[in-house]
């Protein structure tokens, strides 16, 4: 059994906010309709103070067996209904988290680490906007026809494909869940959420908002866990889940395809990634910063968008490193509940220590401009696990550090001299989620953009999102591509029914 | 219509009036309406106009005070039962002795048992807060209710007060601005014929009121943090 530890301050900083759940927190699987509260609990800590504030249980496989069989039970009926029949619950799921607003914003940031300021950007908006996007496009979306000039006629119908296992990282626990969870449910799936060991929390809320909500029983479930040898790896052999979305690490990504190959999954992932930022001499430099401020140390550079190499034209070079480094040296990192912290805490005690591991490359092979250590904070949050924004220069582009995902507040920065080096250097590692262009020429940004082997393209900002468009990774960064009716092909099955006219 | 009927209906009705008149009252009038409009029994008072600054925009040489009732000391806001909140950053001490008038300051301060983070949430019945002396006093120095955070401070909290509606910030002010607690509470209690134990006691805000929205409440001072409810 794990002892909590939590200290006095958190306690009653949740308490003065009215929040819903006593200190420690006892997470449960939601399967079937109904709070589970399982076994073989695993601790859930809050990475800015290291504080053990609850308990998770793992799910094994009395759990996943009990959820799968309740979410395909659920699809029977689930999957008849008309999506506008559907839309209703799916709403009111919605109007739930709109609900718990405030409890989303500190849970999220009790499991994450994340500042509390980022929560409030709209973030509890967007997952409700998730699900009733998806809702409204299931009810407003139609199907195609093809007549042919010999007299046949062809139409396509759509059905929904089955039990869905989302498998969700933790860097952005219920925003990536509600995104899968919007589209499994409004075209007719059931959905078995499996998040990440370290994020327990968004979703043990999502599944009480759901509960509130009066989804039928199984239409949603949630088993905790870890992957391998756990529910993450049984939710993916199972011959009764038919597909698969999945975001996180590429390593793992490639393990979920070959656990789901033998039973011939839907697959969607979402992997890892390196994006470039280039800055052109022409850009906006002030504005560059502002963005490329938030591309590197959003969610303390946690998310695989993140604009992890700066590329940088050699005439604006020295400019806009100095406002840069003078940027992340303001950026206020500490207590992440506190509304003025601008970067909160990595996620665990081991990441941290992977994240450090890339700083002690940089530190012996290129030149850590600012950053590079752990910052000294008072108690409690001394033990937890931050690091300050880190800008690191003087690298080669084969370096490991220009050519592995690092997952943490650190960037490093190559100066190029002409536009084809650029595309060079950006197109130069595995993966291929994302770029961010910065220039005011639109000619450039057109060519450029099209040169780029990736799956969405910034330019002069980041991590815009609408629901209409494909989001998806080229290369290593994944396969698939979800998002409005890209979404649509992946969540429904097609079937064409071809018509004689005789 | 008299100042007292005036701003009985208002309060009644939940509706504005328009400030700025004169109802033929002086302050110590006012005062009398106060009383008579609030009256007892008392959990303690709240002292305004702590900036001698704002004291000279209205015409004063010293604060104002208002009267607190149990009823207003809440645990969340409910905006329907207000007409026009405000919100405040405050610090409120609770007396653990009587502090009769005349006393010293080394009494005054012995008579503190504790500061405490605390949020005034102001209700005028006077239109966008544009009002007399002699008016705000009759309505109780904006009287609406208060916040309190159940953690003691043993002395006056260092640094400022942080006050966010929703994560934004919506009003800041250092500590030392409020004045010297001990001069505050002798002010007071010889104004009011003296201060009971168990009292509390609100010593103004630092900073200006701002406009109070539905979300959540936040105030940051000295290692502390009050968060409320505002529905």
């Amino acid at each position: 059994m794990v002892e909590p530890r939590i200290y006095k301050e958190t306690a009653e900083r949740l308490k003065a906010l009215g929040f819903p759940f006593e200190l420690p927190l006892e997470v449960t699987h939601y399967i079937g309709g109904e709070f589970v509260r399982g076994e073989n609990f695993f601790p859930v800590v809050y990475p800015a103070t290291g504080e053990v504030i609850g308990t998770a249980p793992e799910g094994r496989a009395k759990e996943v067996e009990a959820a799968v069989a309740a979410a395909k039970e659920a699809f029977r009926k689930w999957s008849k209904l008309p999506p506008s029949q559907r839309r209703p619950y799916l709403r009111r799921f919605a109007e739930k988290i709109r609900e718990y607003r405030p409890v989303f914003e500190v849970l999220e940031t009790l499991d994450v680490g994340r500042p509390i300021h980022e929560n409030r950007l709209g973030y509890v908006d967007r997952m409700a906007n998730n699900i009733e996007f998806f809702a409204d496009f299931a009810v407003t979306h139609g199907s195609e026809a093809y007549p042919m000039e010999n007299g046949y006629i062809n139409y396509v119908l759509r059905f929904p494909v089955g039990v869905a296992a989302l498998i969700t990282p933790w860097n952005m626990p219920s925003m990536l869940a509600t995104w899968k969870i919007g589209p499994t449910l409004a075209f007719g799936n059931t959905a078995v959420l499996k998040p990440a060991e370290f994020t327990p929390l968004g979703a043990w809320l999502l599944a009480r908002c759901a509960h509130e909500a009066g989804l039928p029983p199984g239409v949603f479930n949630v088993v905790h866990g870890f992957g391998p040898d756990s529910a993450g790896e049984l939710l993916t052999r199972h011959p009764d889940v038919r597909l698969v979305s999945f975001t996180g690490e590429t390593t793992t990504g490639k393990i979920i395809m070959r656990n789901a190959s033998d039973t011939l999954k839907r697959l969607s992932m979402e992997l890892g990634g390196k994006a470039p930022n280039l800055i052109f001499e022409s850009a906006d430099l002030d504005r560059a910063v502002e963005v490329t401020l938030r591309a590197s140390f959003f969610n303390q550079g946690e998310v695989c968008l993140a604009g992890s190499r700066l590329l940088v034209q050699r005439s604006v070079y020295e400019p806009f490193l100095e406002k840069l480094v003078a940027a992340a040296k303001a950026l206020k990192v500490g207590d992440p509940l506190d509304p003025e912290t601008r970067m909160g805490a990595l996620i665990a005690e081991e990441h941290l220590n992977k994240v450090m591991s890339y700083v002690e490359i940089a530190r012996e092979t290129a030149t850590i401009l600012t950053g590079g250590k752990r910052p000294e904070l008072p108690h409690p949050f001394d033990k937890g696990y931050f690091l300050e924004p880190t800008v690191v220069v003087d690298v080669k582009p084969s370096d490991k550090v220009c050519q592995e995902e690092i997952f943490g507040p650190m960037v490093v920065v190559m100066p190029f001299d002409t536009e084809e080096e650029a595309i060079a250097l950006a197109n130069n590692t595995p993966y291929g989620l994302n770029a961010i262009l910065q220039t005011r020429d639109v000619g450039q940004a057109v060519r450029v953009a099209e040169a780029l082997e990736v799956g969405t393209v910034w330019i002069n900002d980041w991590f815009v999102r609408d629901l209409r468009v494909p989001f998806g990774g080229a290369k290593q960064s994944g396969i698939g591509r979800e998002g409005g009716h890209y979404g649509y092909e992946f969540y429904y099955e097609t079937k064409n029914v071809c018509i004689a006219n005789r | 219509m008299t100042l007292l009927e005036a701003v009985k209906r208002a309060r009644e009705e939940r509706r504005t009036l328009p400030g700025g008149r004169d109802w033929g009252v002086g302050l110590e009038g006012a005062y009398r309406v106060q009383e008579a409009l609030f009256p007892g029994p008392l959990k303690g008072y709240k002292l305004g106009l702590v900036s001698p600054a704002k004291q000279a925009q209205m015409g004063l040489a010293e604060p104002l005070f208002g009267r607190v009732h149990p009823g207003m000391l809440w645990e969340r806001v409910e905006l329907s039962r207000l007409i026009q909140p405000r919100v405040e950053p405050e610090v409120a001490v609770v007396l653990k002795e009587d502090l009769p008038p005349g006393a010293s300051f080394g009494e005054a301060y012995r008579a503190v048992g504790g500061f405490f983070l605390a949020v005034d949430v102001l209700d005028s019945v006077w239109e966008g807060y544009r009002f007399t002396a002699e008016e705000v006093v009759a309505d109780n120095t904006s009287g609406g209710g208060f916040l309190l955070l159940p953690r003691r401070f043993s002395r006056l909290p260092r640094g400022s007060l942080r006050l966010y509606l929703n994560g934004e910030k919506v009003a800041e002010g250092p500590v030392e601005a409020l004045g010297d607690p001990g001069e505050r509470l002798l002010w007071l209690s010889a104004r009011v014929g003296g201060l009971r134990a168990g009292q509390v006691v609100f010593l103004g805000s630092p900073a200006p009121a701002a406009p109070l929205g539905p979300g959540v409440l936040e105030l940051w001072g000295e290692g502390g943090v009050l968060l409320a409810r505002v529905s």
